[in-house]
């Protein structure tokens, strides 16, 4: 099934990138969106099975998958509406939806790889694929963000690339051939701990460019910003939880060794200042999508925090992310009619939205209820989870500034939309 | 360097490797070229409008 999917994406993007005619183009769509579907169910009917020798859907790749499936419907939606408002010609239109098929399956793929070199390829594809999106408008400053995009990511996947290398080294001396995340995590108490350890800080720097962490999230900011809603909607939820998905293969690997509390030092000491540098900005930025932008950093450094402590914190992290997936694109499709009615992004010029578009403007204030994680919002219940466990596992500290920083965070500017 | 310290990988992956990299070297060449196009002034200050 994975091969017909990856054939069948290749196909559809080549005819995407080459057909002019606007009813081709939206049946391949929706064809596509129903083979993303089939994907998913079919992964889900052969949970932990090895396809095609490198990929094995375990329970976070399918739980993952069946959040990429779900949002895509919207975001395809959104960017169908969103192509036919911008009057838009064949051939832009053409790469748009292209690039939109190859991020999505190139992120599918990646939740579900089991070898850490196939999800390295599919990072790289994401970044390519996303430089494409973010170039849509072809102006100067969208050619700003892409440039500065592809210039981090292709760091940032340096980084990951040595990292592998350091754990292939690590696991010739052990004398493993295979590395696939299982055969890692069988072997785990044979690795040297040093190339361990290099490896484990070198892929995760890689990764946090595309989870949007502390030392490699600048980057993304400018891609939401500047890529359309819809595309800016896939960055900020199924390309964070590729990051995540990386990360979180490899620290299962780490989590059985020795440097597990290292590790979750590293990965704590990043969690927090996201969590710091997302308030700080977001409590002087006026542009609504840097805002949203900036939220995303702040919720993965809240999903960091809960998978560093570990216990309950981690299923915490895993409801977190997922919850996350399905508030953020929310905001970015509305995002879309704020800026029709208002054509600016700045917060300064919106106001009494509410009697320019009522359904919008409840939808925004639910995406926004559950945004800063508000009682009725299940990401309360994962920040609450989180929070329990950070106290269960001793660290008044990092609670007690979180708590303050959540505080801050939440009273945002925004209100003043309505 | 891949050849040198570590593992050989599957030559699947090695091949999916080298596309990825030709690829991106592709992408980036593309924007270098773009960048040229657009900016007549090679003059980096141009490029410092995203900023919060």
């Amino acid at each position: 099934m994975i091969g017909i999917f990856l054939i069948s994406t290749l196909v559809i993007c080549s005819i995407l990138y080459f057909n002019r005619n606007a009813v081709i183009n939206y049946t391949l769509v929706v064809g596509y969106s129903v083979l993303l579907w089939v994907l998913g169910i079919y992964e889900y009917r052969n949970l932990n099975t090895i396809q095609l020798e490198f990929f094995k859907p375990d329970a976070l790749g399918i739980l993952l998958l069946f959040a990429l499936c779900i949002v895509s419907i919207p975001a395809f939606y959104h960017a169908y509406r969103y192509i036919a408002t911008h009057d838009e010609t064949p051939g832009s239109r053409g790469i748009f939806f292209a690039s939109f098929v190859m991020l999505l399956s190139a992120c599918s793929m990646a939740y579900i790889s089991n070898h850490i070199a196939v999800t390295w390829i599919f990072v790289e594809i994401t970044t390519l694929s996303a430089s494409a999106l973010i170039y849509h408008h072809r102006n100067i400053r969208a050619l700003e963000g892409v440039w500065k995009y592809v210039f981090i990511c292709a760091i940032s996947i340096t980084f990951i690339y040595i990292g592998i290398l350091f754990l292939s080294l690590a696991m010739k001396q052990a004398g493993i051939e295979d590395m696939s995340f299982d055969a890692i995590v069988k072997h785990y108490d044979q690795l040297n701990v040093f190339w361990l350890k290099l490896a484990f800080l070198f892929i995760f720097t890689g990764f946090t460019a595309k989870i949007g962490l502390v030392p490699m999230y600048t980057a993304g900011i400018d891609a939401k910003d500047k890529a359309p809603a819809p595309a800016g909607a896939l960055f900020s939820s199924v390309l964070m939880n590729m990051g995540f998905v990386g990360i979180y293969r490899v620290y299962a690997v780490v989590a059985h060794t020795e440097i597990q509390h290292w590790a979750s030092v590293i990965i704590l000491i990043s969690a927090v200042l996201s969590v710091f540098v997302a308030t700080v900005y977001m409590t002087h930025i006026k542009n609504i999508k840097r805002m949203f932008a900036y939220s995303g950093i702040e919720h993965m450094g809240l999903v960091m925090l809960g998978l560093a402590v570990g216990g309950i914190g981690v299923y915490a992290a895993i409801l977190h992310i997922l919850l996350h997936t399905f508030v953020k694109p929310s905001l970015f499709f509305q995002f879309n009619q704020i800026y029709r009615v208002y054509q600016s992004k700045s917060i300064y010029d919106v106001g009494h939205y509410f009697k320019y578009n009522k359904t919008g403007a409840f939808v925004i204030l639910l995406g926004f209820i559950s945004a800063t994680a508000m009682p009725p919002s299940g990401l309360f219940i994962s920040e609450f989870l989180i929070f329990q466990s950070l106290f269960e596992a001793h660290r008044y500290l990092i609670s007690d500034i979180r708590f303050d920083f959540i505080n801050h965070d939440h009273l945002w500017i925004w209100l003043e939309y309505f | 360097m891949a050849l040198a310290v570590g593992n050989e990988m599957p030559g699947l992956v090695n091949l999916g490797i080298m596309l990825d990299i030709f690829a991106s070297v592709l992408i980036l060449g593309i924007f270098f070229n773009k960048l040229g196009d657009v900016l007549k002034d090679p003059d980096v200050n141009l490029l410092r409008n995203l900023k919060d």
